[in-house]
């Protein structure tokens, strides 16, 4: 089978005022159709350079990024990506912001709003249609986001730590409206984030990055069922263990 | 809320009685002081007319229909150039911003005729554009360009990347990526250059009207002093200022109306 | 403010001077009578040498000012008179209403600008009857005679005596300022304008209208001739002017001998004003003569500034009542000094 998203020998340098920097090196990742796949890495590392690679956003100076085995060429639709900061455009509604992609696509008027609604419901908000960004919560606007994301129907979904400045009890909301949009729709998910508990919640798999340059130290399968029990037993204990050792934590 | 009394605030204050009292009472007491101060003859009055002597001769002006015809005058002059100042300089300020060896080429020479005032380019506008309304026009559009373009330019410059990005996956590319993006999201900014460019543009008319003019707000008032009629020429500064805060409420309140998702500062 | 009647002239100067002693002495009466008594040798040590600053216009009506100054005539009365130079009249009165001048020299029609509008000026003498308003127009944009001015485009600026020649002028022809595109600017830049062909003629005087000339040959230059003569007076604040009736006889009298040097000593007068006012000498020497250099004070002076007072009066469509002039002509000093000249 093919993967939905494969990062080969991947390098990624920058220049700066001290020379030439190497954020990533030699990175080799794959995301198999519909896996749920988590990048643990300690903030300021690459791990957001990573996820611009995969999104077509950036070029890789090493190695190659393939798409169900097509190299990447430059951002697409099929690759739906979701940010912490900034996440919506504030000069557009939550609808204006489902909208976009679909517009841009030159779906028809009556189209597109159909299926911003129904994004909409399905992320909870369909009643916050015409407000602007600005009168969102926080977690309000990350739903909308993931709703934007989705409007593209994208077989890979990109998200770097959507959740990361959420409080406790939305995060946990959004992380089952995350686990309940993707055993809907399956696209493959590469979730960035710097929260192992998080991490072990959602993925199927964890990858962990370590930093500068970035390399993959390990990628290792989740135990499942994925509910607050299985988090005790003792595989997954030492895999939390691990990640955590990894990160330096 | 401290943000409440930033310059650059576009965003509706609610009505409160007493911050209305307070400023109101401060300008009535402010009034009431220059009023005894002229009163008392410590000054001649006709150097240093009292508020209710501007108040007269503001009547009488408004009557005889020459405030009027003088301030529609300016205010023509004013409007096109504020127009046709804006609209270059935001569109410079897109391509400054946007396009690097536009903004490596074009910003040492348009800051160096940035900081030159324009009361010296007075002598030179006469002799290239001459002493038409277009010269006047022209003064007003100078006056307007540059905050336009500088802020324009300042805005694009710091759009965010993640909007960048997220438009990108959604299809975006080219033209469209500025359009949708590069260009509402710097609308915000460029409102606060235009907002200062509604007097600059001003200033730079006054300038301009001082010179080889029979009509025009500016005019009247440098006419006024060439006769000595200090309570008149007062009367034209005060016109000039409330035209002048008027025009400044009503740019507010349209781009509250033209930009209402303005993210809190 | 009159100034013609009787009195007691005060030195506010020394008034000023005792009150602040008085006030922060604790024994006043000695303080102030020490503090009367240090004035008063100060004073007399100093004598009258407290600068006096002589607000000029560039013009050459001014002659007299200039030459009293450059010859000396002021420091032989022991006056300390500095000459300040103002691009027009009209910016040297301003000095003297702002209290940076005790003299000046500026036309008649600034100064009855100014008192119609209530401010206090004293006038000492006159320095000149002047031809100095002139009109200058474009042959090439078809003004051959004034009647060709209606709908064409006249530089003037307002306040001046050759604004209300301009209205004379208008007038005598059977036109208003509405005929015209009256338009407003100062004489440096009428010329520029001129020259730019933005305007076809100005109301200017010299050295602009030399200046108009030289740029554009194609030029003709009205005189003002019978219908209007100017003159060049010499202003004093009032209250100032009567507490020191010797220093204004002093001044007068400094002007009376720049005008026997005036008389006697043309080629040289005419030189050093030329370059004072940084005129070339061929270009003053065709003016020079248009202008009669003497101190006097005319009768026919309070009748020219009514007439102008009215049409000031009309202009600012002001509902003042029009001043009686004689009362801002200081004449008693000119006429203890040479009362041939007074004839008012």
């Amino acid at each position: 089978m093919r993967a939905a998203l494969e990062l080969s020998g991947v390098g990624f340098t920058y220049p700066s005022r001290g020379g030439p920097v190497s954020a990533l090196e030699g990175v080799n990742l794959a995301l198999a159709p519909s896996e749920f796949v988590c990048l643990l890495g300690p903030s300021g590392g690459g791990k957001s350079t990573l996820l611009a690679l995969a999104a077509g956003l950036l070029a890789p100076t090493a190695g190659q990024v393939f798409d169900h085995g097509r190299p990447v060429r430059g951002p697409g639709v099929e690759r739906g990506l979701v940010l912490q900061k900034h996440a919506l455009f504030p000069w557009r509604t939550a609808r204006g912001n489902v909208e976009f992609g679909p517009r841009l696509k030159g779906m028809s008027a009556p189209e597109r709003r159909r299926r911003a609604e129904k994004l909409l419901a399905a992320v909870g908000l369909p009643e916050c249609a015409d407000r602007y960004p600005s009168a969102l919560s926080e977690g309000q606007r990350q739903r909308v986001a993931l709703a934007r994301a989705l409007a593209g129907e994208p077989d890979l979904l990109l998200m770097d730590e959507p959740f990361a400045s959420l409080d406790a009890l939305t995060r946990r909301q959004m992380q089952e409206l995350l686990v309940a949009v993707w055993t809907q729709g399956r696209p493959s998910v590469l979730f960035v984030t710097h929260d192992v508990d998080e991490a072990l919640t959602l993925g199927d798999r964890v990858a962990v990055l370590s930093s500068s340059p970035g390399k993959i130290l390990f990628a290792r399968e989740v135990p499942r069922p994925r509910d607050p029990a299985a988090r005790l037993a003792p595989e997954t204990a030492a895999l939390r263990a691990e990640c955590l050792n990894a990160l330096g934590a | 809320m401290p943000s409440r009394f930033a310059a650059n605030d576009l965003r509706p204050s609610p009505f409160e009685p007493t911050r209305a009292l307070i400023s109101l009472g401060a300008t009535a007491a402010a009034l009431l002081l220059w009023e005894a101060a002229a009163r008392s003859g410590v000054y001649p009055p006709h150097l240093f007319p009292p508020p209710s002597a501007v108040l007269r001769a503001l009547v009488l002006d408004a009557r005889s229909g020459e405030l009027a015809s003088d301030l529609a005058a300016s205010g023509r002059r004013w409007s096109a150039g504020l127009a046709l100042g804006s609209l270059s300089g935001a569109a410079a300020g897109l391509l400054t911003g946007a396009w690097r060896p536009a903004r490596l080429a074009a910003s040492p020479p348009l800051h160096f005729l940035r900081v030159v005032p324009f009361m010296m380019l007075m002598p030179l506008t006469l002799l290239w554009f001459g002493i038409g309304e277009e010269s006047k026009i022209l003064f007003a559009a100078w006056g307007a360009f540059f905050p336009v373009w500088l802020s324009m330019e300042t805005a694009v410059l710091s759009v965010e990347r993640e909007y960048v990005w997220a438009a990108r996956t959604l299809g975006a590319d080219g033209l469209r990526l500025w359009w949708e993006v590069y260009v509402p999201r710097s609308l915000p900014g460029t409102a606060t250059g235009v907002r200062l460019a509604v007097s600059t543009s001003m200033f730079a008319l006054a300038a301009a009207e001082m010179v080889g003019s029979f009509d025009g707000i500016a005019y009247r008032a440098f006419y006024c002093y060439q006769l000595f009629q200090s309570e008149k020429m007062m009367a034209c500064i005060a016109a000039v200022g409330v035209c002048g805060y008027a025009a400044d409420r009503i740019f507010a309140a349209v781009v509250r109306r033209l930009l209402p998702w303005q993210e809190p500062a | 403010m009159k100034l013609e009647d009787d009195r007691p002239s005060l030195d506010f100067g020394a008034d000023l001077h005792v009150g602040i002693l008085t006030f922060s002495a604790r024994r006043p009466r000695k303080f102030a009578l020490a503090a009367a008594l240090f004035l008063s040798v100060v004073r007399a040590l100093a004598g009258e040498e407290i600068p006096l600053v002589y607000a000029v216009p560039a013009a050459v009506p001014a002659a007299l000012p200039l030459v009293a100054a450059d010859r000396g005539f002021f420091r032989e009365e022991g006056l300390d008179v500095r000459v300040a130079m103002f691009s027009s009249g009209r910016e040297a009165l301003q000095a003297l209403l702002a209290g940076q001048a005790q003299i000046q020299s500026v036309s008649e029609t600034p100064v009855v600008h100014a008192i119609v509008q209530g401010n206090a000026v004293a006038v000492v003498a006159t320095v000149a009857r002047h031809q100095e308003a002139k009109l200058i127009v474009r042959k090439d944009r078809g003004i051959l005679k004034p009647e060709d001015l209606r709908g064409k485009r006249i530089a003037t600026l307002p306040g001046t005596n050759s604004d209300y020649f301009m209205y004379k002028f208008l007038a005598a022809h059977g036109l208003t300022p509405a005929d015209l595109k009256v338009t407003n600017m100062s004489p440096p830049e009428m010329v520029a304008a001129y020259a730019n062909g933005d305007i076809d003629g100005y109301f200017a005087w010299e050295p602009h209208i030399q200046f108009g000339l030289a740029a554009v040959p194609q030029s003709r230059v009205f005189y003002p001739g019978a219908l209007y003569r100017g003159w060049m007076t010499v202003n004093m604040d009032p209250t100032y002017a009567r507490a020191h009736p010797d220093i204004v006889r002093k001044i007068v009298r400094a002007l009376i001998k720049a005008e026997g040097f005036v008389r006697a000593h043309k080629r040289q007068s005419l030189r050093l004003v030329a370059q004072r006012l940084r005129m070339d000498d061929g270009m003053l020497r065709k003016v020079w003569d248009q202008n009669q250099y003497r101190v006097e004070l005319d009768a026919s002076l309070v009748g020219e500034m009514s007439e102008i007072g009215r049409w000031s009066l009309q202009l600012s469509k002001s509902d003042k009542p029009l001043p009686n002039f004689r009362q801002f002509i200081y004449a008693e000093p000119l006429r203890r000094e040479r009362p041939a000249s007074v004839s008012l």
